[in-house]
């Protein structure tokens, strides 16, 4: 028992900490069972499926657009799409990082353009990638890149220097040529830093995929999960709306973990390597 | 050159007040590297040049023309547009940032506050936050009906959800560093949330409120492209675009970054003076403006 209020269960006397550990996952239950009964109950009573349908109806939606395959064939679509922009914006945005960081002038001389990327909204741009590169997958991808080009560029510049200040006395000691010091010591130094850009970059380039999808031409509902939200939302098809939305989050949120637990890696790679020298 | 010394005549004591203002605020000027210049201007002159190499026109407007759609737009013929455009806008964030700070401070408050709040609702809240506020639009879309209401409700979720959580995550910091010590020198309920937790958490508050105003004018710029109604800037970028008038389309680009940098540089400053004032060095979490 540590210090201050106490309270009885049962026989044992508890702590207050103690107490709500115990609580947290009877209560994290609790919450979600008393969130569908309460969600089920309203559109009971509202009794209408364009505003407000049950969660019946959601999970029937969402069994029948497994199973024909449109929100499979949609995610995937929509998958493919957020890597090719992401891959655009990392090779853009790590080179440029690298040389930003390893050459000071550089990084004056393009600081400030790559701060309007930075300062422009990415809907403030849509219109005019849109008058750029038309209302096909190269816009798309083009919007899904800048919105997160600016977390690859910073975290790769600030990784590299970070790893310049830390390791470039003792690599240059003991004979490490620039070569060497970039591509064996700086490169794997600033990885912990940018898998913390990689994740930061996908919470943008999933907005940035969003917006791409909504914005762009839609041939059918399956042409990626924002064309699947906007799809049935002007059939007012409110149900299928909400399977679109929660798999967005599912797809956001899966992603987040993945990186996250790579970032995790990293960091742990990174302390060992620390450790070790 | 010869400095002024004090007490030599009465204009020089008038001046030296004057010349130190003038001299801090000079020195607390960020200061510009020459080569940043050189890299801004040089883009602007090869951007510029471009045009007699390889006119891209009516895709592309050169800087010259943006410079001349500007004048047009603010002291020009198209002033009443631009003018109701810029006010419009401001006036609809305002008001829609306004009520959803306020909801996310007070919410955001309690759920750091309170345990029971936070093991309950909060993850769902968290939830709600990470989901693009876009992939709402539709929904509020069918619930609302296409105008203001719903241009409301997206800026309301997504300033006031920003608002909302990282209030909650600096409540809960505030109580983790300073709580145990009031608890122990016997502070009560309501002086440990008026005198600990709510100056402790002030400067995440002030970072929260400038992360959900970037986001507000974004969900702003959105809800208008994405119903097409309004006469704010939204409307008139998705006008100018679809006639292919990219000068104008340019100013107001460049009016919407102002605009987001403006209001997120104010919060930016109420947090500098809050630092100051408290001495310490928070409120420097990521600040971009997000979607």
């Amino acid at each position: 028992v540590t210090t201050g209020q106490t309270q009885t269960i049962g026989r044992a006397t508890l702590s207050r900490a103690e107490v709500r550990r115990r609580l947290t996952w009877p209560l994290r239950i609790g919450t979600a069972i008393a969130l569908i009964v309460a969600w089920d109950f309203a559109a009971r009573e509202m009794d209408s499926r364009l505003l407000l349908p049950g969660p019946a109806r959601v999970f029937d939606a969402a069994v029948h657009m497994i199973t024909s395959l449109a929100l499979p064939t949609a995610v995937g679509q929509s998958l493919l799409r957020l890597l090719g922009g992401m891959a655009l914006a990392a090779s853009t945005g790590i080179s440029l990082g690298v040389a930003a960081a390893l050459f000071p002038r550089f990084a004056q001389l393009v600081g400030p353009l790559v701060r309007i990327v930075y300062v422009v909204p990415t809907v403030a741009v849509l219109p005019l990638v849109i008058v750029w590169f038309g209302i096909f997958e190269p816009a798309r991808i083009v919007l899904i890149a800048y919105a997160c080009f600016f977390e690859f560029y910073t975290f790769t510049r600030l990784g590299v220097e970070r790893a310049y200040e830390q390791y470039h006395e003792p690599a240059l000691s003991m004979g490490a040529g620039r070569w060497v010091l970039t591509t064996r010591v700086l490169l794997p130094g600033a990885l912990p830093y940018l898998s913390t850009g990689v994740r930061l970059a996908t919470s943008q380039a999933i907005v940035g995929l969003v917006l791409a999808e909504f914005f762009t031409a839609v041939r059918s509902e399956r042409d990626g999960v924002g064309a699947l939200i906007l799809t049935f939302g002007s059939k007012m098809d409110t149900a299928e709306v909400f399977v679109g939305i929660f798999s967005l989050i599912a797809i956001s949120l899966t992603l987040l973990a993945i990186f996250r637990a790579l970032e995790n890696w990293f960091a742990r790679w990174h302390m060992a390597t620390r450790a070790g020298d | 050159v010869i400095e002024p010394t004090a007490g030599v005549g009465p204009t020089d004591a008038a001046l030296a007040p004057s010349r130190s203002v003038a001299r801090s605020v000079w020195r607390g000027l960020p200061r510009v590297p020459p080569l940043s210049i050189v890299g801004v201007v040089g883009f602007l002159i090869l951007w510029e040049l471009s045009q007699y190499v390889r006119d891209q026109r009516p895709m592309i407007a050169y800087p010259s023309e943006v410079v001349r759609a500007f004048v047009d737009m603010t002291i020009g013929s198209r002033q009443t547009e631009y003018i109701t455009a810029v006010v419009s806008t401001l006036q609809f964030l305002i008001f829609a940032f306004g009520i959803g700070a306020a909801f996310g401070l007070v919410a955001g408050f309690l759920v750091g506050h309170f345990w029971i709040l936070r093991t309950t609702i909060y993850p769902y809240l968290v939830a709600i936050y990470s989901t693009p506020r876009l992939a709402l639009l539709p929904l509020f879309v069918i619930w609302l009906g296409i105008g203001a209401p719903t241009a409301t409700a997206v800026v309301f979720v997504a300033a006031g959800f920003t608002v909302l959580v990282g209030t909650a995550e600096g409540v809960q910091n505030a109580r983790k560093e300073y709580l145990a010590v009031a608890r122990s020198f016997g502070a009560n309920e309501i002086q440990r949330i008026w005198k600990v937790v709510a100056p402790a958490s002030a400067p995440y508050m002030i970072t929260a409120l400038r992360l959900g105003a970037g986001r507000a004018v974004i969900a702003a710029l959105s809800a208008e492209l994405f119903i097409g109604t309004g006469n704010g800037l939204g409307r008139l970028l998705d006008q100018y675009t679809t006639n292919l008038a990219m000068d104008r389309a340019f100013v107001v680009v460049a009016t919407v970054a102002v605009l987001a940098s403006t209001l997120m540089g104010a919060f930016g400053l109420l947090g500098g003076y809050v630092d100051r004032r408290h001495g310490r060095g928070a409120g420097a979490t990521g600040d971009r403006s997000g979607d």
